[in-house]
């Protein structure tokens, strides 16, 4: 039942990812409704989807790496569908639909419900840890997405091809805008993510961070968006160097999220 | 029936092509070459006419002859000619500014400059009016569903684009102008346009003089070497070269932290060009690869344009086809080939494709469903309902559950769920004649509705949102209505967004009969009745007849009278009797055998003020006296205007 929802679920993101296309290659103008109405179904079925699931499981979506993928597609989607409303600007919803059907699509299909899960993870404590560490991912997600966009338009410019996404990509300044924000939001909830996490793991656990290849790839990562945050107040990091940065940072992100977690063994292993 | 185009080139250094065109000369040309229609559209190089008469021209040389000797231009070299379907194209094609050459806000602007020049020398008629109409409501369908107009393809268009591409938004931004150039000055003028108020120059007074005209720039004049460390956009002409150093960007780069520096260049400078990619935020631009960036936006063009060629071809059909059938005074089922009536069709032209709210004022009988339904017809809402409500006709305590709807259990009776003429006519149009009539407490939910766009069933305590488009009517004046309180004064200026004010039959006596003739044919197929045409006495009564019904009194006389015809003709004594009795105007007396010449001359004098609604220029044209006599006649009779 689940895994039929969960697919249903993925076919309608399948869909509004195609209209997004659509519009951005047929180049229509304003805000197309028939998209936006899928999007808006393809984030509440989701959110249906991971209701049904506490109500099934008992607990949150989030013990292992595919469950915690597919809480993550749907705060990055729903943050973006906001940011969609409040901006009225469409044009991130290509790569952002595109990289959440990606990661959808994996998510499904490594996906079964392991019976043997520590009791840790039905605590309300960790859920609030994991919970807070995936939103701020959703934000370096975003910042990933506009940072990719920002690159694509300024190489554009730079060298004078001024293609289709000339045409349809709102400004760098834009995309400079956006990414800051979402870089933001992403290093305040993963730093509070992180403390919780921390604290709550020295009173179970008595382990060293260093041991634990995931907490470094972490802090790594979080590092390397603390120095984008510093370095934009500086005036030092701007433009295209931000943007790369923050892809980077995200690179680092995946890497750890989806190679070190299923490979090395360490803390975070429960299932 | 002839349509005719004649373009010709102006030299550029005389002082006469300069100049425009008078409206004393249009009207000799018109007097002079005895073409029913003539239109001039003159810009910097080129002067065209567009030539409509009834007859075949007898010859075109002829008239071009005609043409160069009243109007004084030099003229370049030989005329281009084009005829018929050619030259209406060209006319829509201009008009709506798709042809590459020109930019088109201009273009539509310089048709409506020139159009009015020839409605005030009153050399364009219904067959031109049209087209121009025709013109307008097409350059709006090509605006609301292509990005035609969009696609900038000067340099100054494509570098404000690439510099929105880059900052956003443009103001705020510095921009630094260095030497003098020929784009300097529309580069300023397109860069101003898109909100840049601070200038810094070196070097060029004529740059200098149009920043000056400008509103509220602030312009900073430097000296050649020195640089203002805030700017943001960097143009930089021949002579000026020298200026780019490392040491420049540098400084400019730590001052400003790096934010994103756009320069333009004139000429193609790769060692400067390398020079700027050692830092990581400067765009470095050439007029040639704006060039390059013209061309491309122009073949994008090209190709918007194919879309838009068959909508012309499909426009030149239909126009012929109403050029060549009975229905020239005709726009969408309205009659009328007054200049009033023509004013009307070309507002309703205009407005039809946005969704902007109307007002149509009007006495009784004058048309405004007609017209909102015309308005409604040619809008992207067509397809969707139109429905009428007249706010007069229905109950006041019924007109609420009507208009919005109810829920089950609002009232008494209301057993069931009924959604009102608003839900109904979502997406589409609804037309509140009366609206004056409409009491105080509906009047606020209406204004309600045209503010937030959402209504509220009686009973129900929750909004619904609606997309309609409101056109209200009213045979009252509201203006007056809100000075005495009788009508809310938000709600009337929410809606005399735009007002339609239809003119009363009487005071568009030309329409008469080609009315009256319309309603024959209709009432003469209806009844079965062979009946061609009136009596010259028949229409002498009806064009001296006052109309207090207007359009449907008319109507009616007509149908009366086809009804009682016995012959082919419609005879005098056939119309209603009403219409027999002397006209309501002010002319009481009508010429007896015993008034004097004088008594006649002045009955005469105020009878055509009266039909000319006291336009002294088109009374003296009838009369065929100048005004200064007709000024001392007035003044002998001690008449003033009522």
């Amino acid at each position: 039942m689940l895994t039929l929802i969960q697919w249903i679920v993925f076919l309608v993101y399948a869909l509004t990812t195609f209209f997004y296309w659509y519009d951005f290659i047929t180049e229509k103008n304003g805000f197309e409704k028939k998209g936006f109405y899928t999007f808006a179904i393809a984030v509440l079925s989701h959110l249906g989807l991971l209701v049904y699931f506490i109500y099934d499981i008992g607990r949150l979506p989030i013990a292992t790496v595919s469950e915690a993928l597919g809480t993550f597609v749907w705060i990055t989607a729903s943050l973006y569908f906001l940011l969609e409303l409040r901006w009225k600007e469409r044009s991130h919803g290509v790569l952002i639909l595109s990289v959440i059907l990606i990661l959808l699509g994996n998510s499904n299909l490594t996906f079964n419900i392991s019976t043997e899960i520590n009791p840790i993870l039905y605590d309300v404590k960790f859920e609030i840890h994991v919970f807070a560490m995936l939103l701020g991912y959703s934000g370096f997600a975003l910042s990933f997405i506009a940072s990719i966009l920002h690159l694509i338009l300024a190489r554009e410019i730079q060298k004078k091809e001024q293609g289709l996404f000339y045409r349809r990509l709102p400004s760098l300044a834009y995309f400079e805008r956006i990414s800051a924000a979402a870089i933001n939001v992403g290093l305040l909830f993963t730093g509070i993510g992180f403390v919780l996490g921390y604290y709550f793991a020295a009173q179970v656990w008595n382990f060293k961070i260093y041991t634990d290849p995931k907490i470094i790839m972490v802090i790594v990562t979080w590092l390397i968006y603390f120095v984008h945050f510093i370095g934009r107040r500086m005036g030092k990091i701007r433009g295209q160097r931000a943007a790369l940065i923050s892809v980077i940072g995200f690179c680092l992100i995946l890497f750890s999220f989806l190679i070190i977690s299923t490979l090395v063994p360490g803390a975070h292993q429960f299932g | 029936m002839a349509f005719v185009s004649i373009q010709y080139l102006l030299k550029k250094d005389s002082a006469k092509s300069k100049a425009a065109v008078s409206v004393s000369d249009l009207k000799q040309f018109h007097n002079t070459s005895q073409i029913h229609e003539i239109f001039v559209l003159k810009s910097a190089a080129n002067i065209q006419l567009f030539l409509f008469s009834e007859h075949a021209f007898e010859s075109v040389e002829h008239i071009s002859g005609q043409f160069k000797e009243i109007f004084g231009f030099s003229i370049g070299s030989a005329p281009i000619i084009m005829h018929e379907n050619e030259a209406v194209a060209d006319f829509l094609k201009k008009a709506n500014g798709v042809s590459d050459s020109d930019n088109h806000v201009n273009l539509l602007k310089l048709f409506a400059e020139c159009f009015n020049l020839a409605r005030e020398a009153r050399t364009v008629g219904p067959v031109l009016q049209r087209l121009f109409q025709r013109s307008i409501w097409m350059h709006e369908k090509i605006r609301m569903n292509t990005g035609f107009y969009k696609v900038a393809v000067s340099y100054a268009g494509v570098f404000c684009e690439l510099a929105q591409k880059i900052y956003d938004s443009l103001k705020g931004l510095v921009v630094h102008i260095y030497g003098e150039s020929n784009f300097n000055s529309e580069f300023i003028n397109e860069l101003h346009r898109f909100g840049v108020r601070r200038f810094y120059f070196s070097g060029d007074s004529e740059a200098l003089r149009l920043l000056n005209n400008r509103v509220n720039p602030t312009v900073t004049v430097s000296e050649a070497s020195s640089f203002s460390q805030e700017t943001d956009i960097l143009v930089i002409n021949n002579s000026f070269k020298e200026i780019i150093t490392e040491d420049l960007f540098a400084a400019r780069m730590a001052l400003k932290n790096n934010a994103p520096l756009l320069v333009l260049c004139e000429l193609t400078l790769p060692g400067k060009a390398a020079l700027a990619k050692k830092f990581y935020n400067i765009f470095w631009y050439n007029l040639e690869d704006l060039e390059h960036l013209v061309g491309k936006n122009r073949s994008a063009r090209k190709k918007l344009f194919q879309e838009i060629e068959p909508w012309i071809a499909q426009e030149v059909r239909s126009f012929y086809s109403w050029l060549t059938g009975d229905s020239r005074y005709r726009f969408m089922q309205i009659i009328g080939r007054s200049p009033k009536m023509q004013e009307i069709f070309e507002l309703i032209s205009r407005i039809s494709q946005t969704d902007i709210t109307a007002l149509i004022q009007g006495e009784s009988g004058t048309g405004k469903e007609l017209v909102a339904r015309a308005i409604h017809k040619l809008s992207n809402r067509s397809e969707k309902p139109f429905i009428a409500v007249n706010c007069g006709a229905i109950p006041d305590n019924l007109l609420e559950s009507e208009l919005f709807g109810y829920v089950r259990g609002a009232f008494t009776g209301a057993v069931n769920h009924k959604s009102g003429i608003f839900f109904e006519a979502n997406h589409g149009t609804i037309f509140l004649d009366e609206i004056g009539e409409l009491p105080q407490h509906l009047q606020v939910k209406i204004l309600r509705f045209l503010q937030e766009g959402d209504i509220k069933p009686v009973g129900s305590n929750e909004t619904i949102n609606v997309d309609v488009r409101v056109i209200a009517a009213s045979n009252r004046n509201l203006k007056e209505m809100v000075d005495q309180d009788a009508f809310r004064s938000d709600l009337y200026y929410r809606l005399n967004v735009i007002l339609l004010d239809l003119p009363p039959l009487r005071k568009r006596k030309e329409d008469i009969p080609i009315l009256a003739e319309h309603f024959l044919v209709k009432y003469a197929n209806r009844f079965k009745k062979d009946v061609h045409e009136f009596s010259p006495e028949a229409m002498q009564l009806l064009q001296t007849y006052d109309w207090p019904g207007n359009v449907r009194e008319l109507e009616n006389a007509v149908e009366h009278a086809v009804a009682l015809s016995l012959g082919k003709h419609i005879l005098q004594y056939e119309l209603p009797s009403i219409t027999r009795y002397k006209p309501k105007s002010y002319v009481m007396v009508e010429s007896k055998e015993s008034s004097s010449l004088k008594d006649v001359e002045k009955n005469h004098i105020l009878k055509i003020l009266d039909a000319t609604d006291w336009d002294y220029e088109k009374a003296c044209d009838i009369l065929g006296i100048g005004r200064t006599t007709l000024w001392r006649k007035l003044k002998e009779y001690d008449v003033k205007q009522p």
